[in-house]
């Protein structure tokens, strides 16, 4: 009877000793390294929002609020940075390690945040989610933008690759360069000019041919929009817009 | 008897208690100093009072929490808003008068009807959708919290740059 009780002691003393389980080690903390302005942090176990820190430490669930002429930086990982811009409500929803990669999910409310991936010795596995778009970052500098209106999603990454996905349509496209979302057709237009040496593509997935299609009432498939024989030297000649266009940018920095 | 009745007005005390303590009205918590933005982000209809609050911002580059008075005043004497007007802070903000705010704060001259005729609502307007601030509408139509959320966020990138075409905006 006494071994048994010795036994049943020093296996409870063994599994209070064991250290937290493997996922609870792979948990990480993001850092607030500077801040200018009126910057407010929610940490999980805060109860209301309290003014930011320097150094302060934001884990998985903890929120972070800019007021206007406002920034903060943040250090997820020694090669993973954040800027979140003035105006911007954004969420860590998830920061954990996992062998030799960082995950981290930024849960972007409204305003823009801005990705700063270095060369290091752990990888960053980085996704920006807007109200109903995804964006991966796997390069090294990327800006998304979250309109606070209609739930859009703007995302510009530089020498960099990505991917996209947008959650209502279903559309997922690879991101090269200077690729460019969005959901304003007004803001499309300062677009246009480098739709053909960028990959391009708007809020619902749809590409520069198919948005170009949508904007012409005609038959689908058709890529000119003046589709009768006496325009043929417009539309397919020297004088085409695309062809005249094509010159005027360089290609985008990596363009193999 | 005497008992009986002092042992009813304990029991109907102690009933009612809880009943008391709920007509006190709760002490106000203090909001978080960003909340103002968070608060404006819910709300379906935007109203004068955060307009004013929010243009006055841009201007200083600092959030302001002071009272509807102060601010108003600050604005009128910077010619933001028109000494005609007579809104108060929870009238409901219109696109014709948040881009009038707009375009005064941020100095923009507009076209050539605009430089004869002077200011008015909707010229303000159709100048500042041309310039990319405010997005589509006519200059009566109502403005939601995340609209002035967006049409502050596209201010601060004009006032820094001159346009609105920033990466970040």
């Amino acid at each position: 009877m006494k071994r048994a009780l010795a036994v049943l002691i020093l296996s409870a003393t063994a599994a209070a000793a064991v250290p937290p389980q493997e996922a609870k080690q792979g948990e990480m903390e993001a850092t607030l390294v500077a801040f200018k302005g009126t910057v407010d942090v929610k940490r999980p176990e805060d109860k209301d929002w309290v003014a930011a820190e320097r150094n302060m430490k934001l884990k998985k669930g903890s929120e972070i609020c800019t007021s206007v002429a406002s920034t903060a930086t943040l250090l997820f990982s020694a090669n993973l940075k954040i800027d979140v811009k003035p105006l911007t409500q954004a969420k860590v929803d998830e920061l954990a390690k996992l062998g030799d990669t960082v995950n981290t999910d930024l849960k972007l409310k409204f305003g823009s945040i801005e990705v700063d991936i270095q060369k290091g010795d752990l990888k960053s596995d980085m996704k920006v989610s807007a109200p109903n778009s995804t964006t991966s970052v796997s390069g090294s500098h990327g800006i998304v933008r979250a309109p606070a209106t209609e739930g859009g999603c703007r995302v510009t990454l530089r020498t960099t690759t990505g991917t996209w996905h947008h959650d209502a349509s279903l559309v997922g496209r690879d991101l090269f360069g200077e690729d460019v979302a969005d959901n304003y057709g007004n803001q499309l237009r300062d677009l246009r000019l480098i739709a053909d040496s960028h990959d391009f593509m708007d809020f619902w997935g749809r590409n520069k041919d198919e948005l170009y299609q949508s904007r012409f009432n005609r038959k689908a498939g058709d890529p000119d929009p003046w589709d009768v024989p006496f325009f043929e030297f417009v539309n397919q000649g020297p004088l085409r817009e695309r062809t005249k266009r094509s010159g005027v940018l360089p290609p985008p920095p990596g363009t193999p | 008897m005497k008992k009986l009745r002092t042992a009813i007005a304990a029991g109907l005390l102690i009933a009612c208690a809880p009943l008391l303590a709920q007509e006190k009205p709760a002490p106000a918590a203090k909001e978080g100093r960003t909340a103002y933005l968070r608060r404006i982000f819910e709300k379906d209809r935007a109203t004068y009072g955060d307009a004013c609050r929010a243009v006055l911002s841009l201007i200083k580059q600092e959030h302001t929490d002071a009272d509807f008075g102060a601010v108003s005043g600050d604005l009128s004497g910077r010619g933001v808003v028109s000494p005609s007007w007579t809104l108060t802070e929870p009238s409901l903000l219109t696109k014709g008068t948040l881009a009038y705010m707009l375009s005064q704060a941020l100095d923009i001259k507009g076209g050539l009807t605009m430089r004869i005729f002077g200011v008015s609502r909707r010229y303000a307007l159709r100048e500042c959708q041309h310039r990319g601030l405010i997005s589509g509408g006519s200059s009566d139509e109502y403005v939601t919290g995340r609209e002035l959320i967006d049409v502050i966020t596209n201010a601060t990138v004009y006032k820094e740059q001159g346009n609105t075409d920033s990466q970040y905006k």
